[in-house]
């Protein structure tokens, strides 16, 4: 009843070279493979099969001291994994109490330090860029000239020089309802300084020929939205808190002059009278702008006359 | 047997003093607990097959526990934390599986 061919096949026929035979086919899988089928750590089996060995040819002293040495060293490794385990299921209980917000907080506090070293050391960087450009510009008739205006205007520099300050803060029902905490306070009270104000504001000075202007230290630029999320106004994305100081360099009565015609001028009025929100208008000799701390380069391109050299 | 007397010893110590895990810390506590789980449940599963070895445990559990968050704070720096956190979590939770698969034929017989 022997049929040929059962001594052919692999299965019958361990003896047969491995050259021919059947490959599995999740051959190429190999890690998914040891994965499900040995889940178990073969350290174990690997223990048993020493411990076997040792008990078949050790005599009985060395075993003894080799043991206790051992079981004193498992002890110790067994007393750090009960304080870790012990660490572990107090930390991560303790942050599903909601009255424990200071973790939160700090993380936020360690973050946003993180954020102002960096852009720190972003703008360090990129006035070393810049010196080196100039360096490098000097001299050469045929380099790009800047324009100090486009520098200017996209917020790449700072700027400092005369000009007008427009202080806007809540009205006092924001103050008297809400906590001193910002995050705190309703954003529908009507009292408060809006996205809407400062976007008027923004608007009516740049209408009124300002070179650059920044609030709380925020540069606009083309690129710069003026929002709201929950309580807060954002510019630049970055949350700022009132009083909101809108500061614009031009010429300090030139600007005044036009502002006090623009919309936004009327809208600021508006807002003082109807809900007491705090509107100040002054002049000022002396206005530092600084540079927009989030740059990016949206385009670029190589100037055309100039053939690369070799 | 000494080593559960360390072990509860350390729960103690933990519970009296009371360790607090440092905030940059605890993004990886998470994922060495299913790692630590991974080992208790091996653990589980060795003793059944009765080759149990207390010092393998405690290795395996400890080189698990830091393992894990090694590879996922390396993940963090490369920028891949959330992904190489998903591959942690699934290839532990198939062993884990089928450990408990294992566990289940000794206990029930099925």
């Amino acid at each position: 009843m022997q049929s040929p061919a059962s001594s052919t096949t692999p299965t019958s026929a361990p003896t047969s070279a491995p050259s021919t035979q059947r490959r599995r086919p999740d051959a190429s899988m190999t890690l998914l493979v040891e994965v499900v089928e040995r889940p178990l750590d073969p350290g174990y089996a690997a223990a048993a099969e020493r411990r076997r060995s040792r008990e078949a040819t050790g005599t009985e002293a060395s075993r003894r001291g080799q043991h206790r040495r051992r079981a004193v060293t498992t002890a110790a490794m067994a007393l750090v994994a009960g304080l870790l385990v012990t660490g572990a299921a107090s930390a991560l209980t303790r942050p599903s109490d909601p009255d424990d917000r200071g973790a939160l907080v700090s993380d936020i506090e360690r973050r946003t330090a993180e954020a102002d070293d960096a852009a720190a050391q972003a703008a360090s960087l990129r006035a070393e860029v810049q010196a080196q450009q100039d360096a490098l510009l000097t001299g050469d008739a045929g380099a790009p000239a800047r324009d100090p205006g486009l520098l200017v205007g996209s917020g790449t520099t700072a700027v400092t020089g005369p000009g007008l300050v427009v202080t806007v803060s809540d009205g006092p029902a924001a103050a008297a309802d809400g906590a001193s905490d910002p995050r705190d306070v309703d954003p529908d009270v009507d009292a408060r300084v809006q996205d809407g104000d400062l976007q008027r504001v923004a608007n009516g000075l740049w209408s009124s020929g300002a070179e650059a202007v920044a609030i709380n230290g925020q540069r606009l630029t083309a690129a710069t939205a003026i929002r709201s999320a929950g309580g807060a106004v954002l510019v630049n994305f970055r949350p700022l808190s009132p009083p909101y100081r809108v500061e614009a360099v031009g010429s300090p009565n030139a600007l005044a002059a036009s502002f006090a015609l623009t919309p936004a001028a009327r809208w600021l009025q508006a807002l003082s009278d109807q809900y007491g929100i705090g509107v100040q208008v002054s002049t000022s000799d002396e206005l530092e702008l600084p540079a927009l701390d989030a740059q990016r380069l949206y385009s670029a391109r190589v100037p055309e006359e100039q053939e690369p050299t070799p | 047997m000494i080593a559960a007397v360390g072990l509860v010893l350390g729960i103690v110590l933990g519970l009296v003093l009371d360790p607090s895990v440092p905030p940059w810390l605890q993004p990886y506590l998470p994922i060495a607990v299913v790692a630590a789980l991974d080992a208790v449940f091996g653990g589980f599963r060795a003793l059944l097959d009765g080759i149990f070895d207390d010092r393998v445990f405690i290795v395996s559990f400890l080189s698990n526990v830091v393992v894990a968050a090694v590879i996922v704070y390396l993940g963090d720096q490369l920028g891949v934390g959330s992904q190489l956190s998903t591959g942690v979590i699934v290839v532990l939770g198939i062993r884990i599986f089928s450990n408990v698969a294992s566990i289940r034929r000794h206990l029930f017989k099925a």
